[in-house]
């Protein structure tokens, strides 16, 4: 027990410069200091060491991707991908992919260590041509006032963006998947490729077209109307918590395709590649900004 | 190191009150900052009721402790706090403009104690236009976007929310307008004009030393008129 047990002097009492003495050292005892000496709230922030890499945070980097013109006077195009491709990047104003990098030594996870990432990136998907969905399978058919049927896009047309890691070394050459993200690549029906949405776990989509069926009338619609989704943004977050093992990161970026569409077959939801209508496909990138954090929990 | 009094008493000598106080205020320097890993007892034996409990801060939302911030506003509720934005206060729709104006509300100052690392997160759900004003110096209908941009800076000014432009996020012209007759309104739904924007963004900081610093959003709008419907902010702090 570290408790302080000199009693406190007392008229009458002889003062000697051993008891003096006492009086002081008894604040010397290493490693003795407990709960005894610690009233409630008695530690402050002052209190705590800096540069902890126990403590919450111990690692954060934040950085701008692709190509910062925001009024969109230049931009990268990209056209829509088949079954198999390998995914587009973000590519800065150099045309060079941009990605973000944890540094030379990059972040450790330990297990249970958590790594949060959040994205944004400013696109414009688009389509070349007249309706070109309407040669896939992004659409619905609707019975047509005045008879006859038309075809009114689906709303499920999308592009797909995720998230990639480099867990090999701080040359960021070696980028694969995160975990719980598949590449669309798994041939689903026919030839076309996709995900389920289990395997989607960094995945964001934005809408490649608005359509609409204009003056509809007791479930029979008028002459559908597109409109393109313009300039937008789209954005993501992840969260990864380590298990087993500690793991390196070097750094992470954002990858994307696209068309894809929605798709239930045997009761599992696929993303699902459009590989008909994909070289009508466009999408325009500006750009975002990246940023991840680790976090311990324990 | 642990405590060592600066002076020591023997006896014979007289005790004199210089050294009784130079000894006092050598452990209050010690208490007070001088206390290192090794004077304590190497179980784990602080408990949650030793450290400092944080305070609220009712109308910031948020709650500083000693680890640091966290905490947020938002729009939603029992009295929906409907913003708005609006080219007339950003450069009229010229294409060439690059000023912002302050989002109402949604700015959030903090005193940061220490080096830290700061997470400021946002959302908001707007309808755009449409904006159909026929003057010829503005960008055509279909490209009056409206953008929101996070800041950080000790309050609002046009160029700390220039400088972080590639957060950016826009959203276009819807492509419908105001009915003609009966019912009088939006002719179509915003989501159907593509003027429909649910968006959210996180700003990540790191901060290496105290500061006060003021975290918002930032607009710049080439569109008439843009209800703002919901917003949300909210902010994580971590010391060291």
């Amino acid at each position: 027990m570290s408790r302080l047990t000199e009693p406190t002097i007392q008229d009458g009492d002889d003062i000697t410069a051993a008891s003096l003495n006492d009086r002081f050292t008894q604040f010397s005892q290493t490693g003795a200091l407990n709960a005894f000496n610690v009233r409630d709230g008695a530690f402050d922030l002052p209190h705590f060491k800096m540069g902890n890499a126990d403590w919450l945070a111990p690692d954060m980097a934040v950085d701008s991707i692709g190509w910062n013109e925001w009024k969109h006077a230049s931009y990268h195009t990209f056209t829509g991908q088949t079954t198999g491709s390998s995914p587009h990047v973000v590519l800065n104003s150099t045309s060079n992919p941009d990605h973000l990098s944890f540094g030379p030594l990059g972040f450790t996870l330990e297990i249970d260590d958590i790594l949060r990432v959040y994205w944004d990136l400013s696109v414009r998907p688009r389509w070349e041509g007249s309706q070109p969905w309407e040669g896939g399978a992004l659409y619905f058919t609707f019975p047509k006032i005045g008879g006859g049927t038309d075809n009114v896009f689906s709303g499920y047309g999308c592009w797909a963006f995720w998230l990639q890691w480099d867990v090999t070394d701080n040359t960021l050459t070696n980028w694969v998947n995160v975990p719980g993200q598949g590449d669309f690549n798994t041939v689903v029906t026919g030839v076309r490729g996709g995900n389920t949405l289990t395997n989607c776990s960094a995945t964001s989509v934005i809408q490649s077209v608005v359509e609409t069926g204009a003056l509809c009338d007791e479930g029979k619609i008028g002459t559908p109307i597109n409109f393109p989704v313009g300039w937008s943004s789209v954005d993501g977050a992840w969260h990864y918590k380590r298990s087993g093992t500690s793991i390196t990161v070097y750094g992470v970026r954002v990858v994307f395709s696209g068309p894809f569409g929605a798709r239930n077959q045997g009761g599992v939801n696929y993303l699902l590649r459009n590989d008909s209508v994909a070289g009508s496909a466009r999408i325009d990138q500006q750009a975002g900004s990246i940023q991840a954090l680790v976090m311990r929990t324990a | 190191m642990a405590y060592t009094p600066p002076n020591t008493f023997a006896d014979g000598t007289i005790v004199t009150s210089a050294d009784i106080e130079g000894n006092e205020d050598a452990l209050r320097v010690y208490l007070h900052r001088g206390i290192v890993a090794g004077d304590f007892e190497s179980s784990k034996w602080i408990q949650t009721r030793h450290v400092q409990p944080p305070m609220y801060e009712p109308f910031s939302g948020l709650q500083h402790g000693v680890t640091g911030y966290q905490g947020g506003q938002w729009a939603g509720g029992t009295n929906v706090k409907m913003q708005f934005a609006t080219k007339y206060l950003s450069g009229n729709g010229r294409q060439d403009s690059v000023a912002f104006h302050p989002f109402p509300q949604t700015a959030i100052t903090i005193a940061v104690r220490q080096d830290a690392k700061i997470l400021f997160h946002y959302w908001w759900e707007l309808e755009n236009g449409k904006d159909q004003s026929t003057a010829t110096y503005q960008v055509p209908e279909a490209e009056r976007r409206v953008y929101v941009v996070p800041y950080r800076g000790s309050g609002f000014s046009s160029g700390n929310a220039y400088s972080s432009r590639y957060r950016c996020q826009e959203t276009r012209n819807s492509g419908y307008g105001i009915a003609s007759g009966y019912p009088i309104g939006i002719e179509r739904p915003f989501p159907a004009g593509a003027g429909y924007g649910a968006k959210q963004g996180t700003f990540g900081n790191t901060i290496s030393s105290p500061a006060t610093l003021s975290f918002g959003l930032a607009i710049h709008s080439l569109s008439d008129r843009c209800g703002i419907v919901n917003w949300g902010i909210a902010l994580e702090a971590f010391y060291f």
